[in-house]
């Protein structure tokens, strides 16, 4: 057990270390002068040849990496000139912000998608099952910005009872995180209704049926347990990747998250911003990655870590 | 020879025995398969617009109608002259919507081209040859699944400036790594097959076996996830364009004309509408006829 967490500690960290350095080429592959962008259109060649010189931007690339890492190592994300703040500082602002909306999408996925895979499986091949099944299907193809317009237009505008954007509060919540549960809910359906289909079909759902256990209580408390578990492991993928920033959603809502500040950042070319932003979502996933191997061989004891 | 002797008074002659029982079959698959029949339908629909857009708009979808703007500037909303009204420059929308399938159509096809290439190329050395080669490209493939890909693909565009090549290669340079596990876990299956074996000891080279004795049997798998990769890309392309980094203004792109109808909710829905739901028609195609050609042609898919 303990020669698996660290060998799977190592990998995690040279995944990390690889994002690093393609986040690293790709900002440096991008048109526009970063000292340029600095100082501004007008600035003397002079003064930007200083600020280059002053940043290190003036040396060769590996020098750069090493730099840089060695700056991430010390908690310092770097400094964004188009806002005039320190990384850290600007993430520290919107985290919250997308943790909470991440949070609200993820519970709303959840809510719809594990009960309806349920009946799915319970319906199985029934009518009830089809028009689900269609549903579902319609929710895996239904684009996220198209959606949050449907509802924007139609709830936020036609009833005119919840805002039309922007963050603050449980109210400005509800309608980005129906958007995020009813496009995200479509894979839990489909997750939970296979698994449990197959689950349904094995000897010991049989064999409690045949002791007489009543119909409810096999759902309950002997098919669920096992057909939960794809579920469990998409879920922690799942928020990790919300947590990472959800860039349409709140473009969509104009919602203060890190989605929308990553996006934005692209857009101005603001690249200490762009790497710690990618490389935020990409630690959310990573470490996801390792909880659920972990957590996963703790729920499901014929799994063995080696 | 036999049913025409039953049924002589419904079928006059042999040829067309044939032709009522090839119906029959072809019902019978309408009915196990309807995925198969409605998301064919769809796609193929798809590609005859992208394919005859030019010929089926009226309009062309870059420039001003002279009467496209109301007298008060605002755009015009669907009407017999135009279907699906005009956008806020005066533009006929039903043309736009129409050359946006060609983009989506584009970007979609070659991007899954471009990852099944890197999937199939990376997929096909891991399983074959095992090894730290497999490990360091499974490694790899790990590493790429760990991205933001939505952020990743969205830098790469910006960094490269955006175009509708541009988008295409971002989405397929990162878009293999799902690709290259299934190929892996196909060839590892295959290449313990006897007759691989046999190819084997006859000393076929490994490229010769890998071209002649395993791609062959990888191609079910590689159709499905195609498919369902073309719908994906055709969802991301417009999603870039929505934030303004795949296909610029004035060139008509699903995403990009959401994007400039989104400030006329009010005013012009039919602005979001249109290209709308002309992208979740066509997702939903590419994800029917991807989910059904797997349980048609997935043996391990039970039915």
């Amino acid at each position: 057990m303990a020669s698996y967490i660290i060998r799977r500690l190592i990998g995690a960290v040279v995944v990390l270390f690889g994002i690093s350095i393609i986040t690293f080429i790709i900002a440096y592959a991008a048109p526009g002068d970063p000292a340029r962008l600095i100082v501004g259109a007008k600035a003397p060649q002079s003064v930007v040849d200083a600020v280059r010189h002053n940043l290190g931007l003036d040396q060769p690339l590996p020098i750069q990496y090493i730099h840089y890492v060695g700056r991430l190592l010390q908690g310092n994300l770097g400094f964004s000139y188009h806002n005039n703040l320190p990384v850290t500082e600007l993430l520290g602002q919107r985290l919250g912000n997308t943790v909470q909306l991440a949070l609200g999408g993820w519970i709303v996925e959840l809510i719809l998608g594990i009960p309806l895979g349920i009946f799915g499986a319970l319906y199985h091949r029934r009518i009830a099952d089809y028009i689900l099944s269609f549903l579902s299907l319609v929710g895996i193809s239904m684009p996220v910005f198209v959606f949050g317009m449907w509802l924007i237009q139609n709830v936020a505008h036609g009833l005119g009872i919840l805002p039309l954007g922007g963050a603050g509060g449980i109210s400005h919540l509800i309608l980005p995180s129906i958007t995020l549960g009813v496009t995200g809910m479509a894979f839990y359906q489909r997750l939970m209704k296979s698994s449990m289909v197959e689950v349904m079909g094995q000897d010991y759902i049989r064999t409690a049926r045949a002791f007489g256990v009543p119909p409810r209580r096999v759902i309950t408390h002997h098919a669920m347990r096992n057909g939960l578990l794809p579920a469990v492991t998409y879920a922690g993928m799942d928020i990790a990747q919300l947590f990472g920033g959800v860039v349409l959603t709140e473009t969509v809502f104009n919602y203060p998250g890190i989605g929308q500040l990553a996006w934005q950042s692209i857009e101005n070319l603001d690249f200490p911003v762009i790497m710690a932003t990618v490389l935020l979502a990409a630690v959310f996933v990573v470490v996801a990655n390792f909880v659920v191997d972990i957590v996963y061989s703790v729920i499901d004891p014929r799994i063995s870590l080696s | 020879m036999n049913n025409v002797a039953l049924e002589p008074s419904l079928s006059p002659g042999a040829g067309s025995v044939t032709q009522t029982k090839r119906k029959f079959e072809l019902l019978k698959f309408v009915k196990r398969y309807p995925s198969v029949v409605i998301g064919g339908l769809i796609v193929l629909v798809m590609v005859i617009i992208a394919l005859f857009a030019p010929v089926i708009a009226h309009y062309d979808p870059l420039k001003p109608m002279p009467d496209g703007l109301t007298q008060l500037g605002a755009p015009r909303p669907p009407s017999h002259e135009y279907i699906l009204g005009t956008d806020t420059q005066g533009r006929d929308v039903f043309s736009r919507v129409l050359f946006g399938a060609r983009v989506s159509l584009e970007v979609g096809f070659f991007a899954g081209l471009i990852s099944l290439f890197i999937g199939a190329l990376l997929g096909v050395i891991s399983g074959y040859f095992g090894g730290w080669v497999d490990m360091v490209i499974m490694r790899i493939t790990d590493m790429v699944l760990a991205f933001p890909f939505l952020l990743f693909v969205v830098a790469l565009v910006a960094a490269l400036s955006p175009s509708v090549h541009n988008v295409f290669i971002a989405i397929g340079v990162f878009g293999w790594a799902q690709m290259a596990r299934i190929i892996r876990s196909q060839v590892l299956s295959v290449k313990e097959l006897e007759y691989v074996q046999a190819a084997k000891s006859l000393g076929a080279s490994a490229w010769n076996i890998i071209f002649v004795e395993v791609l062959p049997n990888v191609v079910t798998p590689v159709i499905i996830y195609l498919a369902l990769a073309i719908g994906q890309n055709i969802m991301l392309e417009a999603a870039l364009s929505f934030l303004g980094f795949g296909v610029q203004p004035p060139n008509p792109s699903w995403g990009n004309m959401i994007q400039e109808g989104m400030g006329y909710y009010q005013l012009a829905p039919w602005l979001i509408y249109a290209p709308g739901i002309s992208l979740l028609v066509a997702t939903i195609g590419f994800n029917l006829l991807g989910d059904g050609l797997r349980d048609w042609l997935d043996p391990k898919v039970g039915k």
